[in-house]
């Protein structure tokens, strides 16, 4: 592109729509049309020719030569040598948000800054990667909480940014959005600042990376006031601790001594039937290969559990991801990466079961569920080290009763089913266990590789269903959108992060490039995220929401018997959430039959594969079908660990 | 046995636990265990019996009946050896007194720590298995207090 056609805010605004626009938005006046195509039909929903054409600019970072570098363009520097892996966000921030689109990380503009966090959240959920989010001060940056809250209950290393004022400004109430953030994300970061000193910029970037890549991860928080974004410098002996990251951080990771890998190889072997809670450490110190080997060794029963799931195989012989009976009958429990820890009742084990945990840091040994064995670790290291020392065992007694465990599971899902398949019958519309079913058997019975599409689940009634039925087979595969916080709304943003990452083919997601994303979510949730379907067809981002549409919130049955208060709950009955789709650029289908829903994810797939394009389907429901006395079995909860567990 | 409970409480299974009254032939302990519940375990050495009076508070009949069902299956010998109640051992029985569902287990061989590890076994399989696999939702929220948020 050369200079002249480019788009720059000083010719932006010389055209005559940009001032009309601006006008506007003053208020001054009222303008018609500008293009001359809609004097008579109403034209297609497009992605302006601006999109493509930025998107493949070349990266322009900032240079110390000719006017310098400002601060938002170190920072950004700091942020591509750190292979920050994408970036999603919503205007405002400017500096910063330009400089890091410019450095060349992948960067994303969506319809609502909550959203935008959600979606970078779901981007570092199934890649594990270090991913950011960005809002203007105030309204933005506020509008994000309840996804950095979601981000801190996942443990996702999220860099969360902000723009905020100017210092020369605190106090003051100076123009509009004047804010304290810091106070804002106390309890849901693991370290946040307030940027005071344009020249410590780069090494409080520092600080945020040796945060996000060190230890248990978590969401930091940086607010940048407009003095350190577009604070110059052209020289880099002008910014405090500017040298890279193996000054500032270190890669060394704690390591089990001899003697402890001995002490718990020793109570595996004596055990009968040990298990492993394979955790979120686990995914993001990408343990799978090592966490295999070991179960295999001496056929140790596995669970994953934590808000990603997949770094065991559902689909693995030794799998008690679908075996909740079994759990009862473990004799020991490993915790590996378990970084949100149960109590003793939370998870399905015998009261006598004995536990080791390792977990990277020592304070949380001990922590809710007490121990017989506690080792300060890193989970890979941990697992590479018991891999060598275990001796080959062979546990049939145990693998038997796991596959026992998994088929009465089976039949408890199919009873379920059988029953959804009546009650859809005879109300003419679809009930979540059939609708879960459906989905399952079109995603992992068919022609599609049951490796291959990264799901995401949310809602209540359907949420629960829906857990039982999706399958993680292979690391990165599976999303809680729910995990721990409970978030009912972010699940399809969530996933088009998580689809923005296959869509690049970003660590475990590579050999799956290109392939579309599912999520299922719910009409109470949905209405948190459904612009950003604008965002997924904007970027090319193929995604098939599932929306289980009950015309209210799961929650309906606490207003019962309850006075006045049964309105709050409900929404107008059989919106058409296809219909809205389709405004925005994405697919429509509608469905009540189990019939309609298969060819509609069919169809759904075909598009979504051929051409990029994303889709809504809406699955009409009732709210009674969540009332187990008229329609059993109602509720369908759902023990944890294993397939539908979304507290720990 | 009470080293047995002790041990259970220092082993975070309990949130709570006392001893109470004991006499020659009768003692009682208070745990703080499951929903918050406190749960009183009555041991009889006269009728070697180890008894809990409220393991489910206001239960139907049906309920109760549902109850009565699961407990039998924890004998059956379809049930794993190692999570089964040896009828050798000791006999597992419940009953509804009140609206209450309480369990009593009959230690048959002497072996007491035997019968208070599968009496506790049991509770937490009632709580565990028997209310999540079952259609006891609604149950739990009412009974328990539960904002239906937090299951």
């Amino acid at each position: 592109m050369d200079d002249q056609s480019k788009s720059t805010r000083r010719n932006f605004l010389t055209t005559p729509g940009a001032a009309a626009a601006a006008a506007t938005a003053l208020g001054i006046l009222h303008i018609r049309p500008l293009l001359a195509d809609t004097a008579g039909a109403i034209t297609s929903i497009r992605i302006p020719k601006e999109v493509p054409a930025t998107l493949s600019e070349q990266p322009k970072p900032g240079s110390f030569e000719g006017k310098g570098m400002t601060g938002a363009e170190v920072f950004a520097k700091l942020c591509k040598d750190e292979e920050l892996a994408a970036m999603f966000c919503c205007p405002g921030n400017y500096t910063v948000i330009n400089a890091i689109a410019a450095a060349g990380i992948p960067a994303y503009g969506g319809r609502t800054e909550g959203m935008m966090c959600a979606a970078a959240d779901g981007f570092s959920r199934v890649t594990g990667e270090v991913t950011a989010c960005s809002g203007t001060e105030g309204p933005g940056f506020t509008h994000m909480i309840m996804n950095i809250a979601a981000a801190s209950a996942a443990r996702t290393p999220l860099l969360v940014l902000a723009s905020n004022m100017q210092i020369a400004g605190d106090d003051r109430e100076a123009f509009i959005q004047t804010g304290y953030q810091q106070p804002i994300t106390t309890g849901m970061k693991k370290y946040g600042k307030r940027l005071i000193a344009p020249n410590r910029v780069h090494e409080y970037g520092a600080y945020a990376f040796r945060n996000l890549k060190s230890g248990v991860p978590g969401p930091v928080h940086l607010d940048f006031p407009g003095e350190v974004a577009r604070a110059r410098f052209t020289d880099a002996a002008n910014l405090t601790d500017f040298y890279g990251s193996d000054k500032y951080r270190t890669e060394s990771r704690a390591h089990p001594s001899n003697q402890e890998v001995e002490k718990a190889a020793d109570m595996i072997t004596k055990a009968e039937r040990p298990i492993i809670v394979a955790g979120q450490g686990v995914f993001q110190r990408k343990a799978w290969e090592a966490l295999c080997k070991v179960a295999e060794t001496q056929d140790i029963a596995v669970v994953t559990s934590g808000p990603m799931r997949g770094h065991f195989p559902d689909d693995h012989r030794l799998s008690a991801a679908t075996a909740p009976d079994a759990l009862m009958s473990a004799d020991v429990v490993i915790f590996i990466g378990q970084y949100c820890m149960p109590s003793p009742g939370e998870y399905r084990f015998s009261p006598d079961v004995k536990t080791i945990r390792v977990h990277p840091v020592q304070e949380d040994l001990g922590r809710n569920w007490p121990l017989d064995l506690g080792i300060v670790s890193d989970e890979k290291l941990f697992l590479e080290a018991l891999a060598n020392k275990l001796a080959a065992k062979k546990r049939d007694k145990w693998v038997d009763e796991l596959a026992a465990a998994r088929q009465a599971y089976d039949k408890q899902n199919l009873d379920h089913y059988a029953l959804g398949l009546k009650h859809s019958a005879a109300t003419d519309h679809l009930h979540p266990a059939v609708m879960a079913k459906e989905v399952h058997d079109f995603l992992y019975k068919g022609d599609i590789d049951p490796k291959q599409t990264v799901t995401g689940s949310g809602g209540w009634t359907c949420g629960l269903f829906t857990g039982r039925w999706l399958r993680a087979n292979r690391p990165g595969q599976g999303v809680v959108c729910a995990y721990q916080f409970g978030a009912i709304g972010p699940d399809m943003a969530m996933m088009i992060g998580a689809g923005a990452a296959v869509q690049r083919g970003v660590g475990p997601q590579k050999p799956y490039q290109g392939a579309p994303v599912m999520v299922v979510s719910s009409d109470a949730g949905i209405a948190y995220s459904m612009f950003e379907l604008d965002t997924a067809a904007k970027y090319k981002i193929p995604i098939i929401a599932v929306i289980y549409n009950n015309n209210s919130w799961g929650m309906w049955p606490s207003a019962l018997g309850s006075a006045r208060s049964m309105h709050m709950y409900l929404f107008q009955e059989n919106l058409r959430y296809d219909k809205m789709a389709e405004g925005l650029g994405a697919r429509g289908e509608y469905v009540r039959t189990p019939d309609q829903l298969r060819d509609a994810l069919k169809r759904s797939y075909q598009a979504a594969t051929k051409e990029m394009a994303s889709t809504l389907i809406n699955v009409q429901a009732l709210k009674e079908f969540t009332s187990g006395k008229d329609y059993p079995p109602g509720i369908a909860l759902n023990p944890e660990p294993g397939v539908g567990g979304f507290a720990h | 046995m009470a080293g047995v409970l002790e041990n259970y409480a220092a082993r975070g299974v309990f949130r709570g636990f006392s001893r109470g009254r004991a006499s020659k032939t009768r003692a009682t302990f208070k745990m703080l265990w499951h929903r918050g519940q406190t749960f009183e375990v009555i041991l009889d050495t006269r009728r070697k019996t180890l008894r809990i009076p409220v393991v489910l508070p206001q239960v139907s009949a049906q309920m109760s009946a549902g109850l009565r069902q699961f407990v039998a299956t924890r004998r059956s010998a379809r049930l794993p050896a190692h999570r089964r109640i040896d009828a050798k051992k000791a006999a597992v029985s419940c009953a509804r007194r009140g609206g209450n569902a309480s369990v009593t287990i009959e230690v048959r061989d002497g072996d007491w720590e035997y019968g208070v590890r599968k009496l506790i076994g049991l509770v937490h399989e009632v709580y565990m298995v028997f209310l999540y696999d079952g259609p006891y939702y609604d149950y739990m929220v009412e009974t328990f207090d539960l904002d239906p948020d937090r299951m």
